[in-house]
């Protein structure tokens, strides 16, 4: 039944009926037609069917717009097979993909402050230098590491942000707040010892960690010249006194460094008070200070010394021998004495001592 | 109005025999006397840069910026001063047991540069500073010691 079937629809394809035309004309294989393809129909007249008086079937084919199998196997048989070229499979991924952004870039257009505002880990594709990074063994064979996928690049710290330029535009931007030094400060060396006569120091943190606070900061050392504070004879050696080591004897500067307090404005505070009250208390006249007696002074005083007595003596008995004395060269050497007794010692303050008796007593 | 809290507070001592403890008396800070004479702007004859990091080529990048920064802002500079670098070792033993002999040597360094700045306000100063402190690499730490000068406290009249 399935045979019978099949033989019939190929019977009716148009490709068999050119084939038929081909042979016999129109009538070939005619009877057999109709008694294959519902013979009955067509013989009866009564049927108002569209075919049943003698008209043809017209059959429907649908034909593919394309070459058919076998036609193309005899062109390619034959060497006339149409060859098409076929595109990349990921040519439109290729084509999406755009070349590094350093390879883009045109210095007269852009500016590389636009590009690289502030401070980022670096970028291959961003930074257009041919920078490479890596330890090789022999530099000359093998150069180091190329840029791109370079991990040491990207892990140490980088100054492109900082380039000249960008320096120079910063500056540029916040100068407006800066002001000038005085120059009267500047001209004159003599000025800011005598109107700011005190110099306070103290340092401020930076670094990394949880607490943003340093306690070194809250250290203050305050260093005051004593010159200006004027005071008499008196009040500067009960100072001196007062203060001890703080004290600097060869550059006359009074130190006071505090760090007892908490924060940096309280010890300053503190260190402010204690000058003041050194200062208030340096001026006070006590009642037993007239008790002081020449043992008692800081530094040694050539007048009233035993000193001054005995060579007041040996001049005199000197200038009996004959001797030229020179008496206004005792005031002289009275203070080259008094230098020498209240400093440190050397062999050319020695000499100057010999010199010195030599021209007094004359020899 | 203090002499009033402390004659109240003698008279009360001066009644009892015991010792009553009372708290000190209030104080206002604005009755309070003014100690520091209050200047147009800060003055500092010297401000010093300590910056210190492991790595020397960043320090020496940091501080060519910096020179850069002083020129265009015009601020005199002082002297700029490249310290040894401290180490600091620790070493590991090489193996799980025994042979104290052999040790892994680590050791950690830490390069210190300095950077003075002469004769600055204190407006130029904190602008100055906080440009640099913003641009600070990563890995370096800073200590800025600050010489201010000042005047005589008005508590000490010539």
């Amino acid at each position: 039944m399935h045979r019978l079937t099949h033989i019939g629809a190929r019977s009716k394809s148009t490709l068999a009926d050119k084939l038929r035309n081909a042979v016999g004309g129109a009538d070939y294989g005619k009877s057999k037609q109709a008694m294959v393809s519902g013979s009955l129909a067509a013989k009866d007249e009564n049927l108002k069917l569209p075919y049943s008086q003698g008209e043809d079937f017209r059959e429907l084919y649908v034909m593919p717009k394309r070459k058919l199998r076998g036609q193309t196997q005899l062109e390619q048989a034959t060497g006339r097979a149409e060859i098409k070229t076929r595109s990349r499979f990921d040519l439109m991924d290729r084509l999406a993909e755009r070349p590094p952004r350093s390879e883009e870039m045109d210095p007269e257009k852009q500016k590389w402050t636009d590009i690289w505002p502030a401070a980022r880990t670096f970028s291959a594709s961003v930074v257009p230098l041919p920078v490479r990074m890596g330890s090789r063994p022999n530099v000359e064979k093998r150069a180091p590491f190329k840029k791109e996928g370079n991990l040491e690049l990207v892990k140490i710290p980088n100054f492109l942000h900082l380039t000249p330029v960008a320096i120079q535009q910063h500056c540029e931007a916040i100068k407006k707040f800066c002001t000038p030094f005085p120059p009267e400060l500047l001209s004159d060396a003599s000025l800011t010892p005598s109107v700011l006569p005190i110099s306070v120091q103290y340092s401020t943190y930076i670094h990394q960690g949880t607490n943003i606070r340093d306690i070194r900061s809250r250290v203050i050392t305050m260093i005051v010249d004593v010159a200006s504070l004027k005071l008499s004879e008196n009040a500067l050696e009960k100072l001196v006194r007062l203060a001890g080591k703080r004290y600097n004897q060869e550059t006359g500067k009074l130190t006071i460094i505090t760090d007892r307090c908490h924060t940096r404005k309280q010890n300053q505070d503190y260190a402010h008070y204690l000058l003041t009250v050194l200062y208030h208390e340096a001026n006070k006249q006590e009642a037993w200070a007239e008790l002081k007696e020449r043992s008692d002074n800081l530094r040694v005083e050539f007048d009233g010394s035993t000193t001054k007595s005995k060579l007041e003596d040996l001049i005199e008995k000197a200038k009996s021998a004959g001797l030229k004395t020179d008496e206004k060269a005792l005031a002289e050497f009275g203070e080259m004495w008094k230098t020498y007794r209240n400093t440190e010692e050397t062999a050319e303050k020695t000499r100057e001592y010999g010199r010195q008796m030599k021209k007094m007593l004359g020899i | 109005m203090l002499n009033i809290a402390n004659t109240i507070r003698s008279t009360l001592l001066r009644s009892t025999t015991r010792y009553v403890r009372t708290l000190a008396p209030t104080v206002n800070p604005a009755e309070q006397q003014q100690v520091q004479a209050v200047l147009p702007d800060k003055l500092y004859s010297s401000i010093e840069i300590e910056y210190r990091g492991h790595d020397k080529a960043v320090l020496k990048s940091y501080t060519t910026f910096l020179q850069q920064v002083c020129r265009h802002l015009e601020i005199p500079q002082g002297r700029l001063e490249v310290l040894p670098y401290i180490r600091w070792v620790q070493p590991a033993l090489r193996s799980k047991f025994v042979h104290k002999k052999y040790k892994l040597h680590y050791e950690t360094r830490t390069h210190i540069t300095k950077l003075e700045i002469l004769n600055v306000t204190g407006s130029t100063a904190s602008t100055f500073l906080e440009y640099i402190e913003r641009n600070i690499p990563e890995g370096v730490g800073m200590r800025v010691g600050f010489t201010e000068l000042q005047p005589l406290p008005l508590t000490i009249q010539n």
